[in-house]
């Protein structure tokens, strides 16, 4: 199942970040060049951010994007075909309804520099819901096109390793091979956290979650077999007394318990594979179906090969480490067991005195004496109860922690924005008055360009903001 | 040729107030091919010097040889060895391994020492006992009787020095234990074993070649049975 949250996350991180792992920033053509060669690496492409333009008239987002990089992006192509001549750009398919346009017309798009210029439009690409939901359509030109209408270099060489590379020494090999500075290099910390090759703190914080999660159901499968195991034995002691007194020696009698536990793991094992199969294939069903906006493109059927090995591995070391002790404990049995009873019982005291039975009702006074009297019966049992309860604490606190890094905790966020330049007169009444409704409030913004003494910024705030945007 | 000699064997249980002295100072021997039947009282000792002899448990003191061997000298792992081809047991409870048929519960003493068991003379020890028909069931198939006799073709089936019996027919009604006992020493006789047996039935006492009495921890010989 985790494997199956594991994949869909990168689908959606794909979706909403890019499907690559590192980005150079401002690169040159033999940088790229030795990049795009490298054995490792699977794709490269050119992104060229030119921030706000206006294309007849509206504001837009322009940057450029190589072809070869373009599905990585999520840039698909649904009209037309890909911008290649000078004078070719690329919409969003919305934007294009929205402005009326269609492929072939002609554009006049005019850039922050003041430089304008008229453009045909080759195609329209698939809409990106971030961009349409903030109403400021992407633009996209071909590389060759755009070096030559704005010269401000800001590029970005977006690099997709192979699958299995080690991203963070492939980096480093790069950093030094080129001599790039760290600042040159920036992370898809997202898509990295997923696949689990970050150093970010916050997915290491994750994965260290899921090890202290990992180790204590390892404990508790541990336990809980050996507790299992242990009971078997003990009420077999006699039975291994038996052997010992027709001649079986300890180690047979060890192996003899070992392989029983083998046996019952062989079967055990095809039986918790396929059920778990089965679970996370129902759990998936139920999260695609039942919340199909969010959980669209969870995979349905999910096979991981890795996730059924680990699921292998782990049942044959439980049962591997639970088993010892049992075995230990039938090959120590006494031949002598085989006649006489209850010696393998470790009692408290020596002497009973029998106060139980005055103080209480007779049931009880046996209850407690059971409960006690067996050292590690009750040891044992304690533990496993104990560790249920552990367990159910540390998922609770792990899905709080999950829903609280979902979720803003502060108690002005809204449920449901809506936006408009329009503005929103009658609609404070009508919402106010609909049942179920708590709190209506409408708030406004719009955006100044400022400018202000950089020197003025102390050496910590500028840390302070750079490490900020970083994580953003 | 004396198969069995005990020397002085002591056994304390307990210590300080609760110390109880099970077995005095017992020094006998046996001679191959005896039948030996130990009577006494319930407590008077006769359960610990049995378990003694076949090693089960360990002396306060004192030394028991078994075909010429000092048994408490050895160690565990020698003694397993030693215990699966040298000493039969046959218990009250009968003490068959459940999920076994007849055939291999009678074999798994070989079984466990990787012999291959001789398949002629597994053959006669089933048929003899009364088994053959009996040899692919499991022993919760079998009467109290049928299950006794089962353990009894155990202890024969490795040709061991000695059979110690405990009490073998303390479960069975008295029919099944005339016929047990005419079994047992019947196929004593027949396969020249050693057997050494408990037994609270004056009557079966009487079958033995030698009668010990254990009374209070002290053993004292009775003399021979009827025959």
């Amino acid at each position: 199942m985790l494997d199956a949250l594991l994949k869909f996350e990168k689908i959606q991180v794909i979706h909403d970040y890019g499907n690559f792992h590192i980005a150079i920033k401002n690169a040159s053509e033999e940088e790229m060049q030795l990049i795009r060669s490298r054995i490792d690496v699977q794709n490269a492409g050119l992104w060229m951010d030119f921030g706000k333009a206006l294309i007849n008239g509206r504001e837009c987002e322009l940057g450029a994007l190589d072809q070869n990089f373009a599905p990585d992006m999520n840039v698909e192509l649904t009209e037309g075909r890909y911008p290649t001549e000078k004078n070719e750009l690329m919409l969003e398919q919305w934007a294009m309804k929205d402005l009326g346009l269609e492929v072939d017309d002609r554009v006049n798009l005019s850039v922050d520099n003041g430089t304008a210029k008229e453009f045909v439009i080759s195609g329209a690409y698939a809409d990106l819901g971030s961009r349409k939901a903030a109403g400021i359509p992407g633009v996209l030109l071909s590389v060759s096109s755009a070096k030559e209408l704005i010269n401000i270099e800001k590029n970005y060489y977006l690099v997709l390793f192979k699958d299995r590379v080690k991203i963070m020494k492939a980096e480093a090999e790069i950093k030094k091979e080129l001599n790039i500075p760290d600042d040159r290099v920036e992370h898809n910390d997202q898509l990295l956290a997923v696949i689990g090759q970050s150093t970010n703190k916050t997915a290491v914080g994750i994965y260290q979650t899921g090890a202290i999660l990992f180790c204590m159901v390892l404990i508790a499968g541990i336990m809980m077999i050996y507790n299992t195991f242990n009971i078997s034995v003990m009420e077999r002691i006699r039975q291994f007394g038996l052997l010992r007194c027709i001649g079986a020696s300890r180690s047979q009698i060890k192996k003899m318990v070992k392989r029983e536990g083998l046996l019952i793991t062989t079967k055990a094992i095809p039986i918790g594979v396929i059920a778990g199969i089965l679970v996370t294939f129902l759990c998936s069903a139920i999260l695609k179906y039942f919340n199909s906006s969010l959980f669209g493109e969870i995979p349905l059927f999910n096979l991981s090969i890795i996730g059924i090995a680990a699921g292998v591995t782990v049942g044959m070391l439980t049962v591997f480490i639970a088993c010892h002790l049992p075995a230990k404990k039938a090959a120590s049995v006494s031949p002598i067991n085989a006649v006489v009873e209850n010696i393998g019982i470790k009692i408290f005291k020596q002497k009973k005195r029998g106060y139980l039975t005055k103080i209480f009702h007779v049931e009880t006074a046996m209850g407690i004496n059971n409960a006690f009297m067996k050292k590690k019966t009750l040891f044992l049992m304690s533990c496993s109860i104990a560790i249920s309860i552990i367990i159910f604490l540390g998922f609770q606190v792990f899905v709080d922690f999950m829903h609280y890094s979902l979720k803003t905790t502060k108690p002005y966020t809204p449920d449901i924005s809506l936006t408009s330049e329009q503005g929103l007169d009658n609609l404070y009444g009508k919402l106010s008055g609909l049942s179920g409704v708590k709190k209506v409030y409408g708030r406004m913004f719009g955006h100044v360009d400022a400018t202000f003494d950089a020197a003025r910024l102390t050496e910590d705030y500028k840390k302070n903001c750079r490490g900020h945007s970083k994580n953003q | 040729m004396k198969v069995l000699i005990t020397e002085n064997l002591c056994k304390t249980y307990g210590a300080g107030e609760t110390e109880v002295e099970a077995l005095k100072n017992v020094s006998f021997s046996v001679s191959k091919g005896e039948f030996i039947a130990i009577v006494g009282p319930s407590g008077s000792g006769k359960s610990t010097l049995l378990n003694l002899i076949g090693a089960l448990d360990t002396p306060t003191s004192g030394k028991v040889f078994l075909d010429g061997k000092d048994v408490f000298a050895m160690k565990e792992k020698e003694l397993s060895v030693f215990r699966r081809r040298n000493i039969g047991f046959v218990f009250q409870a009968y003490n068959l391994v459940p999920e076994l048929n007849v055939e291999e519960n009678i074999i798994l003493p070989l079984l466990l020492d990787y012999r291959k068991p001789e398949k002629k003379y597994i053959d006669e020890l089933l048929n003899v006992l009364g088994l053959s028909e009996r040899r692919l069931h499991l022993p919760h198939q079998l009467s109290g009787g049928q299950q006794q006799r089962v353990a009894i073709a155990r202890a024969l089936a490795t040709r061991p020095a000695i059979i110690l019996a405990d009490e073998p027919t303390g479960n069975l009604d008295s029919q099944n234990s005339r016929d047990v006992i005419n079994l047992m020493k019947m196929s004593v006789e027949k396969y020249e074993q050693t057997l050494i047996m408990i037994t609270h039935n004056q009557n079966f006492a009487s079958f033995a070649d030698r009668v010990l009495n254990v009374e209070d921890g002290v053993v004292t010989e009775l003399g021979g049975g009827q025959r």
